[in-house]
């Protein structure tokens, strides 16, 4: 799992953010270039990305973690 | 002499009468007045009951704002009142759904009281070639009901002003846009399927689907197409109709599911430099998120 915190452009208080709400997964600062290549979505949102780079789920909004897992896990099966 | 009191009576009564006969606005105001403290149905109510009740309450207010705009076509507060109206019927229906997601019992039963009906008749019989809707495109966007969408299609190809067509044409477009992502998200989620029966009614969801099977997707990338084209400089609240409608081209074609993801490189929470292309060969969820 990757994150991309659009809205903390500093390291130092994403770090701070993080180890305050307790979040474990690596996120990339905000930055203007990754707003506008991903264009601001709202949060949350959730892309799921295949092996070879390619979008394969698109959720605005919070999808439940059942679509979630289900669309990992057919991904991942692809995989192997 | 009985009579004679009769019609003292009665010149009485009609002069009482006149005293109060109010002019269209004053009438306007009055029912805006009494609309305020019921509108704010949402923030005051503590229990279900509340909610369901408020919520209910609220939702008389359009079909009397509507009983205005038919009474007086041709005054000033028509529009006013048709778009007060609108903005009625679109935040009763959020303000179902929530209700819907907070409450443990007291569920509200789905208005059918035909006002999204009623609007769009008036809108396409009285204000079709007015040079004010752009508001009324705004407020028309954010709505659920489908018959809206015929308002917004004949704004688009019936009136005469540029400043309406192109703000119709961005409305239609994410009016079209945000239906079809209810649809997708109701696969999803099915407590979502029983939301939209109860509040929208049982055809609803079957209708999103059945325009998504039919081709939505690309109804909507050629709205958006056409708006970024012959619309590009037209002022709307939100911005500008060409810029707005690029944007969401640009999420559509390159953000989209069977599209590869846009190479991103950046830092870390610890300063480190990565890129999500160094994930290749693993399944990566990305999640935008933030702390508020």
């Amino acid at each position: 799992m990757v994150g991309i915190n659009a809205w903390t452009t500093d390291v130092e208080k994403l770090k701070a953010v993080m180890t305050e709400e307790d979040v474990p997964w690596r996120t990339f600062v905000g930055s203007d270039e990754i707003n506008k290549t991903w264009n601001n979505p709202m949060t949350p949102t959730y892309f799921v990305i295949d092996h070879t780079g390619i979008i394969r789920h698109k959720w605005n909004g919070d999808p439940g973690d059942a679509a979630i897992d289900n669309a990992l896990e057919k991904w991942i099966k692809a995989v192997e | 002499m009985s009579v004679a009191i009769r019609w003292i009576s009665t010149g009485i009564v009609f002069a009482a009468a006149g005293a109060v006969a109010e002019t269209p606005a004053e009438k306007f105001a009055a029912l805006s007045k009494q609309f305020r403290p019921d509108s704010a149905w949402l923030r005051d109510a503590e229990t279900d009951l509340e909610r369901r009740e408020g919520l209910e309450k609220y939702a008389t207010y359009a079909p009397r704002f509507l009983a205005l705009v038919e009474k007086h076509a041709d005054d000033p507060i028509a529009l006013k009142a048709l778009r007060q109206a609108i903005q009625i019927v679109g935040s009763r229906d959020s303000g179902a759904l929530q209700v819907w997601q907070m409450n443990e019992a007291e569920f509200p039963k789905g208005v059918t009281d035909g006002s999204a009906k009623r609007i769009v008749v008036l809108l396409l019989r009285d204000y079709l070639m007015s040079d004010a809707l752009e508001p009324i495109c705004d407020r028309m966007r954010y709505q659920y009901r489908l018959e809206v969408e015929n308002a917004l299609r004949g704004m688009l190809e019936k009136n005469p002003h540029r400043q309406v067509k192109g703000a119709a044409c961005l409305a239609l477009a994410q009016f079209l846009h945000d239906k079809l992502r209810m649809a997708n998200l109701a696969d999803d989620r099915p407590e979502l399927r029983e939301r939209y029966a109860a509040v929208f009614g049982a055809n609803y969801l079957p209708e999103l689907r059945h325009r998504r099977d039919s081709g939505l997707a690309s109804e909507i990338e050629a709205l958006f197409e056409r708006a970024a084209v012959e619309f590009t400089d037209v002022k709307v609240r939100a911005g500008v109709v060409g810029e707005i409608a690029k944007l969401e081209l640009y999420k559509i074609r390159k953000l989209s599911v069977g599209k590869p993801a846009p190479a991103t490189e950046g830092v870390d929470q610890n300063g480190e430099s990565f890129k999500l292309s160094d994930y290749r060969g693993k399944v990566v969820l990305l999640y935008f998120w933030s702390e508020f």
